[in-house]
């Protein structure tokens, strides 16, 4: 199965541009996934491979076929791709049983029938239905729904295989257990996968990469490790998993290292730095309340963390972990931590290597900012 | 009660003057019958084209890319505003003015009563089949589509086959406007293209006020049977 290079993807929808010039290549037999929150432009890259948009300009190829190029206006429609798709509304024929659901791909590519029960049949057994072949689709449970999607879009051997979060209608439970099945089951095909979902956990438990997009960007393509640990930009330590974010500006730079004041108390910290970061920059400082912890005043301090005084305003039990508010100049930061019972002035400390620095940015929303700042 | 009764008064128990001549007048006179004969083809015709003609119209301002698709919606509904002795005069003079003398192929037969009628149906149609394909999610299409098909075959595979009941409603409604209409017809028909309409018209004039109740029961009649067929055909569809 070959690799899916895409190339300076536009679209423009009326003079607003949702994809601004995006590129990226899928390796074969990838699960790749294009994650970001609605109305960043994901769903958008999908439809343009799917060929159910038509880009404003750049070039879609796979393998050797060109699907799209601008260069020479070519574009190849969705029924010559051979992809398949799995719709977020699984898009299940109603008037067809589930085996002429699966028939109609067939019948099309004039598959003889003999051939064609053995087909539906096997791909009926992968997804496990395959008792169930002549029930109506609304027969089906909204879990049977999503797998018979996917058989339809396995039955004809597709060259890519395209996910429009078919797990987004699930509910929470099931979700986690189709999360693990369509994992296996992609992995035990090694077909070439991309998979559209703005739920986080979701591209982190499944992907062997993610595209993390906002607003027609793509921020980051890189393994979940990666994005997790790495965040390039201060819009994905936002975006995948919770982060705390201080802004602060460089006093000095040398090599590795940065002294950054912070703005919320006038505290000073060094932190390491991996980019260029000159004197004067305007930062954001970032870290995860999972990576810190907090000690009393007073307490013995590890060497190379940064330490900032702070106050515990609230503490929420959640089960595996206590989830401490803490007051730190007018803004709150979140700090997960095992043990409980902690109050008033603590001690908050992030180790070195926890700390991210990015351009200054504004990444919390609004009405975030306003529940999360601190008046009293 | 009016077209089974001699006369029809406050003033006399209708009993004492029941009478079958209204029918009588009508069914005696082949001019009476062949009017009964062309509204029945009209509306049974026409029912099938306008129908067919409001699916094409509705899949295309919904469903397709073509620049002028909210253009076509209007035109579709426009002739719910228009007055149908309007239509007929257009329609009139439309004819008149074809190249070649084309029209006169048209004027004064059936046809020009079908295409008359039939544009004024065509809203009722429309109305009545567009909220039916935006019920079906165009991730069906785009299913299709991604599996193989292409536009043709995904109408004909699925839009036509989940559209079919919504295209039985709207022949059973085009069937009953056209059914009822006249006022096209004023100037679109001759002696041999009378519909009931035009023919209760004739004889209200002449003072024939039992044979227009007549007709008018006949038309009743003829509406029921049709929806109710209608209704056993459906009926029998779904359960297959």
């Amino acid at each position: 199965m070959p690799d899916v290079a895409v190339k300076n993807l536009r679209k423009d929808f009326g003079g607003v541009t949702v994809l601004h010039e995006v590129s990226f290549t899928i390796r074969d037999g990838e699960f790749f996934t294009l994650l970001g929150p609605s109305g960043c432009g994901k769903s958008t890259t999908l439809s343009c491979l799917a060929g159910l948009e038509q880009p404003t300009s750049g070039s879609i190829a796979v393998g050797d076929t060109v699907l799209v190029d601008d260069s020479s206006n070519k574009f190849v429609p969705p029924e010559e791709r051979n992809l398949g798709m799995v719709f977020q509304s699984y898009a299940l024929w109603p008037h067809m049983t589930l085996a002429e659901n699966l028939a109609m791909p067939l019948n099309i590519r004039k598959v003889s029938k003999a051939e064609q029960k053995t087909l539906i049949h096997d791909a009926l057994e992968k997804v496990g239905l395959a008792h169930l072949a002549h029930r109506y689709p609304h027969q089906l449970s909204g879990g049977q729904q999503q797998r018979v999607a996917l058989a339809r879009a396995l039955v004809y051997s597709p060259k890519v295989l395209l996910l429009d979060e078919p797990l987004s209608n699930l509910d929470a439970k099931l979700r986690e257990q189709a999360r693990i099945w369509l994992k296996r089951l992609q992995s035990e095909l090694g077909i070439t996968t991309v998979y559209v979902t703005h739920d986080q956990e979701e591209a982190l438990a499944m992907s062997d990469r993610i595209a993390v997009m906002s607003n027609g960007h793509m921020l980051q393509v890189a393994p979940p490790h990666e994005i997790y640990e790495r965040p390039a930009t201060a819009e994905v330590a936002a975006f995948i998993g919770r982060s705390n974010f201080i802004d602060g500006t460089v006093l000095a730079a040398h090599g590795g290292a940065a002294t950054v004041r912070l703005e919320e108390s006038g505290e000073t910290i060094n932190v390491a730095v991996s980019e260029q970061a000159t004197t004067g920059d305007l930062v954001t400082v970032a870290f995860r309340p999972e990576k810190v912890f907090l000690t009393n005043r007073g307490a013995e301090l590890p060497a190379a963390a940064i330490v900032l005084n702070a106050d515990i305003i609230t503490t929420s039990y959640v089960g595996s972990r206590y989830e401490y508010d803490l007051k730190y100049g007018s803004k709150t930061l979140l700090v997960d931590s095992t043990t409980g019972g902690l109050t008033g002035a603590v001690r908050l400390v992030v180790p070195a290597e926890a700390v991210r620095l990015y351009p200054r940015a504004n990444v919390v929303s609004k009405d975030v900012a306003e529940l999360m700042a601190v008046t009293h | 009660m009016r077209s089974f009764t001699r006369i029809f008064t406050p003033l006399q128990n209708p009993f004492l003057s029941m009478t079958m001549g209204n029918y009588q007048r009508i069914f005696e006179f082949p001019a009476y019958v062949g009017s009964i004969r062309n509204s029945l083809i009209v509306a049974g015709v026409g029912a099938i084209l306008v129908s067919v003609l409001a699916v094409v119209a509705v899949v295309v301002s919904k469903r397709s890319t073509f620049r002028y698709r909210k253009v076509i919606e209007y035109l579709a509904l426009a002739p719910q505003a228009m007055p149908g002795l309007i239509i007929g005069i257009g329609l009139f003079w439309a004819f008149a003015f074809m190249p070649f003398n084309t029209g006169t192929l048209l004027q004064g037969t059936l046809w020009a009563i079908i295409i008359g009628f039939g544009l004024r149906a065509l809203p009722s149609a429309f109305g009545s089949i567009s909220p039916a394909v935006m019920q079906i999610g165009e991730e069906l299409d785009n299913a299709a589509r991604v599996n193989g098909a292409d536009w043709l075959k995904m109408f004909l595979r699925i839009l036509v086959k989940l559209l079919t009941p919504a295209f039985v409603a709207a022949m059973v409604l085009t069937f009953v406007v056209m059914m009822k209409e006249y006022s096209p017809a004023i100037f679109l028909g001759s002696a041999d293209t009378a519909v009931i309409g035009t023919t209760m018209l004739e004889l209200w004039v002449q003072g024939n006020t039992g044979s227009v109740a007549a007709l008018a029961t006949i038309q009743i009649v003829i509406t029921a049977v049709f929806v109710g067929v209608a209704g056993l055909l459906m009926k029998g569809k779904k359960d297959a």
